[in-house]
């Protein structure tokens, strides 16, 4: 078994290799674990909050951001944190606004992260119900919203005609849409009018 | 097309600014009037923003799989867990029950039950033999030519064998009564001999004797301690005994007056 330094990890992690995804999984999961965990989360949020962190970690590889004065699994750590406590303080104001009048929590944040926790949550309850979709209709809307022409969406994906391939298209969003409406999770997103 | 299929080309088309003229402004319109419509304009908005994130869903999709794998791998190890745990629990179970069973035969009252198939052996001189019962705990004399018990142990008979067996078994309380008296040299027990085997179709003489001439009278007792004969009391210093209607096993006998015990004796019935 290849295993791979911290600076391998990271060009790894910007071809998105899955051997390296994998050792990332393998040795920084339990942290992400263990953060949640203790701070009352359970194992799925654990997973939300890893791969979250994944995710910030892409993108400050991407934005050339990353500058590592200590180990990644320390760096990855702090991400991971970050997040959590940013969520569950967001998630304690929903639950407790009427009651308590308070300032927002202290941003626990030793390299200097902005997270956009709420920003990012809310994206990944979209590309979560988006890759549960039909392999096909996840063909189809990434078509879409690269403009390829409807004609050309037909012709690929063997419609009989244009306007069929639109019908298709506003069912495969409409399926997307009624996932992500009846999710209860993003009913923690909805700021009433 | 639908209503609501238009109401979402027109969305999508305003997200892609592509509404122009009339249809840009009928569009405004309804927005402001609507906020289902304004909510559904910045679902969509948002949406279309996340799922052009090509490079961040195919790195999402690797990390859901690879989890996938995890999850499945942490089920089977916890199957595998579960399973040695109730495998571990049934035996434990099963020992408990061996156990108890055992201890429970153990407690048991060896005198009562015989687990060891008892054998018929032989000793002594040629045309003086005589055959003995033999439990592996005790031996038994008995009377070669009986038939019920011979015919019981060549039949491999095991439950008559027993429970003749259980029928022999001494009683201890008794046992250690055997001879003694409470007139010394005033009683003597003429017959029968200490320890005698009769067959079932024989008759037993009990004889003794007594200084001063008083009523006295015989009770016999099987190896349980239930009396199955008492003779009536008088002077006669001896009783005939008819051992037919006596299941073969160890019987106890004492002779005695009104109040008082004269001697313990004991026989046996083949």
């Amino acid at each position: 078994m290849i295993y791979f330094s911290d600076e391998a990890l990271l060009r790894g992690l910007k071809n998105r290799r899955t051997d390296c995804i994998r050792q990332l999984y393998r040795d920084y999961f339990p942290l992400a674990k263990s953060i949640v965990e203790r701070n009352s989360g359970n194992i799925q949020d654990a997973e939300d909050v890893f791969q979250d962190g994944m995710v910030i970690l892409y993108e400050k590889i991407l934005s050339d951001s990353v500058s590592l004065k200590c180990s990644l699994k320390t760096y990855f750590y702090a991400i991971c944190k970050n997040i959590w406590m940013q969520r569950l303080d967001r998630k304690w104001r929903l639950l407790y606004q009427d009651d308590f009048v308070s300032e927002p929590s202290e941003e626990y944040d030793p390299f200097s992260f902005t997270v956009h926790e709420e920003k990012l949550e809310k994206k990944r309850l979209y590309q979560e119900h988006f890759l549960d979709l039909p392999e096909d209709c996840q063909t189809i809307i990434r078509m879409y919203l690269a403009q390829v022409p409807f004609r050309e969406i037909a012709e690929k994906m063997n419609f009989k005609n244009e306007a069929y391939a639109k019908t298709r298209k506003y069912l495969c969003k409409n399926i997307l849409r009624k996932k992500i409406l009846t999710d209860p999770r993003y009913k923690m997103f909805i700021h009433y009018e | 097309m639908s209503n609501r299929e238009k109401l979402h080309e027109w969305i999508d088309r305003y997200n892609n600014k592509d509404l122009t003229g009339d249809e840009l402004v009928i569009f405004l319109e309804l927005m402001n009037n609507d906020h289902r419509i304004r909510e559904e304009v910045r679902l969509d908005e948002e949406l279309n923003s996340a799922l052009k994130e090509i490079e961040i869903l195919d790195l999402r999709k690797k990390i859901r799989k690879i989890s996938a794998g995890k999850q499945v791998k942490r089920t089977h190890g916890k199957q595998i867990i579960l399973m040695a745990a109730t495998l571990l629990i049934l035996l434990s179970v099963e020992g408990l029950i061996f156990y108890l069973t055992h201890a429970a035969d153990n407690n048991r009252n060896p005198e009562i039950v015989i687990k060891k198939r008892p054998s018929l052996e032989k000793y002594g001189e040629p045309g003086q033999s005589q055959w003995t019962l033999n439990t592996g705990q005790q031996v038994f004399p008995v009377f070669r030519d009986d038939k019920t018990l011979s015919s019981a142990m060549e039949s491999q008979d095991t439950i008559l064998s027993y429970r003749l067996l259980a029928s022999y078994q001494p009683n201890k309380a008794m046992e250690n009564l055997i001879g003694t008296t409470s007139r010394s040299g005033n009683f003597r027990m003429l017959k029968p001999p200490g320890s005698s085997a009769f067959s079932r179709n024989s008759t037993i003489l009990f004889s003794w004797k007594t200084a001063i001439s008083e009523e006295t009278s015989l009770v016999v007792e099987n190896n349980t301690g239930r009396i199955v004969y008492e003779s009536v009391s008088n002077f006669n210093q001896s009783v005939y005994l008819k051992t037919n209607f006596l299941e073969p096993g160890l019987y106890y006998y004492k002779v005695m007056s009104k109040d008082e015990v004269f001697w313990f004796g004991k026989f046996m019935v083949q």
